[in-house]
């Protein structure tokens, strides 16, 4: 190996670069600029520089960079690509944000930007080194984003809520990390990989070590034992960075289970680049049961979401426990292990990118104008703000899965993917979850539309706002009935690398 | 031999420090015992042949982290009243939970089974640890900058009074 | 060198950090007690570096405490944003947001 490959592979990573370099000007230009939204339209270019340099030096080939870091591969740039976007919408979301308006500024960010680097990292580790890094890197910027508005309770309360659980997780998984050195000697996937084939460990030595590191991916995801910070801290948080939370950070802990499922604990060899085979098998650790264990978690996990989120007052709160339960259903497309569900999974994060960060859009415009998010305070206003408000409930009933609209499309493939593994009980126990959620998502398009109030003063939408539910919501409408162009591109991206 | 038995002195001595750290009512109290186990941790290091680490255990942890601790418990001077939790069915669970993972842990993972090999001389040495960190591990060590960049101007900034 | 003697206390210090994390509610002893964990994972990390004659053991040690140190950089700004909005160590009394 050469000694210095690590000097020559910084100039491979310019997107990722780019975003330091603007982290640092933000640092710097706070005690420059005295107009601080100048902040937010620097971020916005310093997103779409990176973009333009990721798409310049993608030449469709898969490379290793810094002696087995990080590797760069079609799964890890459909991530970038993910990421990139998620900043710059949260940009826009955080324009025009009431609650983060007086404090917005170089600092918030350059957290929203060092996270979204920890986040393209994470999505791209192939060492256990680089994989908590980069964890922790996402993790300490999202304690500070939610505790942002330092004189709010709630949201000190959240950013506090959020580091105990954190730093725990990560703990937990860090002391799972050490003994998988222990077991293997290395911390490269790969040279991991090729020991666990070889089946030569203890196997109850290995299944605990498994669940410890469990523990760190699981809270990213928040499945369910790791899912009580969710609907506190999103409570809590600015709603910008809840709807960032919601989306950017679940999509990493996603990037990294997946990668580490299907690179390091696959049976056979899907390592060519090639994920085709029609039903893959996990390295049988202890005879656990991959499928069962999986859809269990994913069972659990949409059921406590869906049932929780049936009678909350705070919709903020209720979005929460939604996105907890969609998660369940993302972990369907893990249970069904063959090739649909790894597609599908991308193409419902695709999805769920659009319709969360929109509903979350529209909390946050009824927030500016009447300091609430209260479910009751939402009666009548689908006369008040006609726009966003068929928008909100575009986006509410795509989240529900209703048919045409992207959600639909999205159930459909993590469904086909599990219908295909015949794993019937899980289908139905989400299909029974699927009904369950419209309840509540239609609760509050009742309360919009049905129920009058008051209240008649026009509630107004900024143009940044106006901008971002154009390009959120037309998307939704559009994937439930044309989605054919998506799915091809997660297809063609939903190719792993392993050296 | 001696190595052997100072191992175990230092451990049972950051073991004893440990449970008066979660059992002391006083935080500065915890703290201070806090600072022992992790001196003790450090005297670990140097017998385990991880000289550099062992010093910058004591630099960092010891000598700054635990410091920190200190001075935030004493600036804030916080209400100290009702610290005593009660005993509550949740704690009792948690602390099942704590006892249940702490038997499968010493059993699957406590007795594995650890060839050593004896490494040269200069291993753990700052010579060693720096040429490592420069070169193979290179892109580890700038992202931990960024990441602490990141905390200094998060931490200040969460922590300043408007 | 007794590897598995030092095995057992890293497991010995784990548990006593997680259940500092479950019992105790004073929040500086709660993040005292996550310092405790990353430290049992530095103890073994350490411990297998030295069976390996392998570096990479050493390095990730070094990173982790430098990690630790950010944290606890971290969590002391949110405590003193804490101590502005709530004036409790209790996280019981921290309790706003609902359950």
């Amino acid at each position: 190996m050469n000694l210095f490959s690590p000097y020559i592979d910084v100039l491979k990573i310019a997107p990722q670069l780019t975003l330091v370099v603007f982290i640092l000007f933000f640092v710097i230009g706070e005690l420059v600029f005295r107009r601080k939204i100048v902040f937010g339209w620097f971020s916005v270019a310093g997103y779409i520089i990176a973009l333009i340099f990721l798409l310049i030096g993608h030449l469709y080939q898969n490379r290793v960079l810094f002696s087995y870091q990080i590797v760069e591969d079609k799964f890890s740039f459909f991530f970038t690509i993910f990421f990139l976007l998620a900043g710059i919408v949260i940009s826009f979301f955080s324009f025009d944000s009431a609650e983060i308006k007086r404090d917005l500024g170089g600092e918030y960010f350059a957290l929203i930007m060092a996270a979204i680097l920890g986040m393209i990292y994470m999505a791209g580790a192939v060492n256990f080194l680089m994989l908590y890094l980069s964890l922790e890197m996402v993790s300490l910027s999202s304690y500070l984003l939610s505790g942002y508005t330092r004189d709010d309770k709630y949201s000190a309360e959240a950013a506090l809520k959020y580091l105990v659980f954190g730093a725990t997780a990560s703990g937990i998984m860090i002391m799972g990390i050490a003994y998988l050195y222990g077991l293997t000697g290395t911390l490269n996937f790969s040279v991991i990989r090729d020991q666990l084939v070889s089946g030569i460990f203890p196997s109850f030595t290995l299944l605990t070590i498994l669940f410890l590191i469990f523990a760190g991916f699981f809270f990213k995801m928040s499945l369910v034992p790791f899912h009580m910070w969710a609907p506190d801290v999103y409570e809590g948080a600015p709603t910008p960075v809840a709807a960032f939370l919601a989306v950017a950070s679940k999509g990493a802990g996603f990037a990294i289970a997946l990668r580490f499922l299907y690179t390091v604990m696959i049976q056979g060899s899907p390592l060519s680049g090639k994920l085709l085979s029609d039903i893959y098998h996990f390295i049988p650790v202890n005879n656990l049961d991959w499928p069962l264990f999986l859809g269990i978690i994913s069972v659990l996990t949409m059921t406590v979401g869906n049932i929780t989120a049936l009678n909350q007052t705070s919709v903020k709160r209720l979005l929460a426990y939604s996105s907890i339960a969609h998660a369940g259903y993302m972990l369907m497309g893990f249970a069904a292990m063959n090739y649909i569900g790894f597609y599908a999974v991308l193409f419902y994060l695709v999805v769920y990118f659009l319709m969360n960060i929109g509903a979350f859009l529209f909390v946050q415009v009824v927030y500016n104008k009447i300091g609430t998010d209260s479910i009751v305070k939402y009666r009548g206003l689908g006369r008040r703000t006609p726009f966003a408000a068929v928008m909100m409930a575009i986006f509410l009933f795509s989240l529900a899965g209703i048919p045409p609209l992207g959600g639909f499309i999205g159930k459909f493939y993590l469904f086909a993917a599990v219908l295909k593994s015949k794993l019937y009980w899980l289908a139905v126990i989400g299909i029974a979850n699927s009904v369950l959620s419209l309840y509540y998502y239609a609760r509050i398009a009742k309360m919009m539309f049905l129920e009058d109030s008051h209240e008649k003063e026009k509630v107004p939408v900024s143009a940044a706002h106006i901008f971002l539910f154009v390009i959120l919501g037309f998307p939704v409408v559009i994937l439930g009935v044309y989605w054919s162009p998506v799915l091809e591109f997660v297809k063609i991206y939903s190719h792993l690398f392993l050296p | 031999m001696l190595a052997t038995m100072l191992i175990y002195i230092f451990g049972a001595l950051a073991i004893f420090s440990g449970l008066m750290m979660i059992l002391y009512r006083n935080p500065i109290h915890s703290a201070l015992w806090f600072g022992l186990v992790l001196f003790s941790l450090a005297g670990i290091y140097a017998l385990m042949q991880a000289h550099f680490l062992a010093l910058i255990q004591i630099l960092v942890y010891v000598g700054a982290i635990t410091v920190l601790i200190v001075y935030v418990i004493a600036l804030l001077n916080f209400d100290q009243r009702d610290l005593v939790g009660k005993v509550t069915i949740l704690k009792g669970i948690a602390v099942i939970v704590a006892a249940i993972l702490f038997i499968e842990l010493l059993f699957y993972v406590g007795g594995l089974y650890v060839k050593g090999i004896a490494p040269p001389p200069e291993f753990g040495k700052a010579a060693n640890i720096g040429l490592a960190t420069l070169t193979r591990y290179l892109f580890p060590f700038e992202v931990i900058s960024i990441l602490l960049l990141v905390a200094v101007v998060g931490g200040v900034y969460i922590a300043k009074k408007d | 060198m007794p590897y598995n003697g030092i095995l057992i206390m890293a497991v010995i210090l784990f548990i006593i950090g997680i259940t500092g994390v479950m019992v105790r509610r004073n929040i500086f002893i709660m993040l005292m007690s996550i310092e405790l964990i990353l430290n049992a994972a530095n103890l073994v990390f350490i411990a297998f570096a030295r069976a390996f004659a392998d570096p990479a053991g050493q390095v990730i040690a070094l990173l982790s405490i430098t990690l630790a140190a950010a944290e606890v950089g971290v969590g002391l700004g949110i405590f003193v944003a804490i101590r502005r909005t709530h004036n409790t160590v209790n996280v019981d009394e921290i309790n706003l947001l609902k359950h």
